[in-house]
């Protein structure tokens, strides 16, 4: 157990105050991030969003160490705004003062799917039952967030809504564990499944429409060191108004499905397609098309059931 | 007078059975190619040795009846012309007559 009080058991002025000096330590499993940050916007949404994750001095190690600042000059007080830099770099536009935990998700996610080429990163959701990951790689707009975010409150451990990554020595998925980014329709959708999911603030106006994020439960965080090995790859497509279909996919479609959606497969050369061969040798695969959320979990527990003995 | 070439596997190319088709990972082109049956039978041929354009489709021949040496030769030169652009074969000069004789 962490010896440090979870982020939403802290009083806001502790966070805001160790935002902007030192920093906060987030430990997202494979990844840490240290974070520092003067806006106090931003040190609330953190505790909304990252609830469960302990209050942690940025003391240890960390991979990502990024800053958020409101930018100089006028711009502290006209239209005011967040600038995301790492490592004295500044890799992105800035966005308005308000959608900074935007910019730190968007912007952490594209540094771990940059850096982390010890693993083979797929563009996916992955989330554990029984011991065993599934992975869900999917391009964007396949509704794979929903689905990661339904599974994740509906007993299943969420591992990464966004990097299903693949431990090449030992085939374990690793959790990259971090808000699950639900966008636009997708929002409504996940409020109407679980009243009571515990969403942050929405962000309107983003490059990818509104934006509001999902907090990992305190499970997933407790075990988010913990990797799982994968039991199944499914490739998630939602489509309006089709009826729910799962079909199997053989592995000489699998592979090409799996490189296609990993970031570094190409960095990685052989090791790529050493874990992709071992990952789609072990894992059978399906093509799940579906429009309704309650469908397609049934469609997925069944499968489950079927494949993975309960522990 | 056209020097013969010898077509070998690349060096630390992978090939692996996957579910029933081959794939193929080429160290030169960062590519990965899922096989169809003649690349892999080509690719077979070749991991035991290097061999040159005929003495493949020889060695095919010799494992089917369905077409003939000719058809063969046809359908690998094909096939190599892939496999050389996905940087999964290299094409070499074959060894000079008497070449182990000077080496030796």
């Amino acid at each position: 157990m962490s010896p440090h009080p979870p982020l939403h058991l802290t009083a806001s002025g502790a966070v805001r105050a160790a935002l902007a000096s030192p920093g906060l330590r987030l430990d997202l499993g494979l990844a840490a991030l240290h974070l520092r940050s003067r806006s106090a916007l931003l040190a609330g949404q953190l505790q909304r969003v990252y609830p469960h994750f302990p209050f942690e001095p940025p003391g240890d190690f960390a991979d990502l160490h990024v800053h958020v600042d409101p930018g100089a000059g006028l711009r502290r007080w006209i239209r005011p705004q967040a600038r995301f830099r790492c490592d004295s770099r500044r890799n992105f536009e800035p966005f308005p003062a308000s959608h900074a935990l935007p910019l730190v998700e968007w912007g952490s996610n594209w540094l771990i799917g940059q850096r982390f080429n010890d693993h083979l990163l797929l563009h996916a959701g992955a989330v554990e039952r029984d011991g065993r990951a599934l992975l869900l790689p999917a391009v964007p707009g396949s509704g794979k967030s929903t689905l990661t975010a339904a599974l994740s409150l509906s007993g299943w451990r969420l591992l990464s809504d966004e990097f299903g990554a693949i431990d090449p020595a030992s085939g374990e998925v690793r959790p990259v564990l971090k808000p699950v980014a639900l966008k636009n329709r997708s929002i409504d959708v996940i409020r109407a499944f679980a009243p009571d999911a515990p969403l942050g603030p929405a962000f309107p106006n983003t490059r990818k429409g509104t934006v509001a994020h999902l907090a990992a439960s305190a499970a997933a965080v407790a075990a988010r060191h913990r990797g799982a090995r994968p039991a199944a790859v499914i490739l998630p497509r939602w489509s309006d108004g089709a009826a729910l279909s799962l079909q199997p996919v053989p592995p000489e479609e699998l592979l090409p499905a799996v490189g296609f959606n990993a970031f570094n497969y190409r960095v990685l050369g052989a090791r790529s397609f050493d874990a992709a061969v071992r990952l789609v040798r072990q894992c059978p695969g399906w093509r799940l098309t579906y429009s309704r959320l309650d469908d397609a979990l049934r469609g997925i527990d069944q499968l489950w059931r079927d494949l993975v003995p309960a522990a | 007078m056209q020097r013969l070439e010898s077509l070998e596997l690349t060096p630390k190319a992978r090939i692996e059975a996957v579910g029933a088709s081959w794939a193929a990972f080429s160290p030169l082109s960062g590519e990965t190619l899922i096989l169809n049956d003649e690349a892999a039978a080509i690719l077979e041929v070749l991991q035991a040795g290097a061999a040159d354009e005929r003495a493949i489709a020889t060695q095919l021949n010799a494992d089917t009846a369905e077409l003939s040496l000719a058809d063969l030769q046809g359908l690998v030169r094909g096939a190599v012309m892939s496999l050389e652009a996905a940087g999964l074969l290299l094409r070499r000069p074959a060894p000079l007559p008497g070449h182990d004789m000077l080496a030796g």
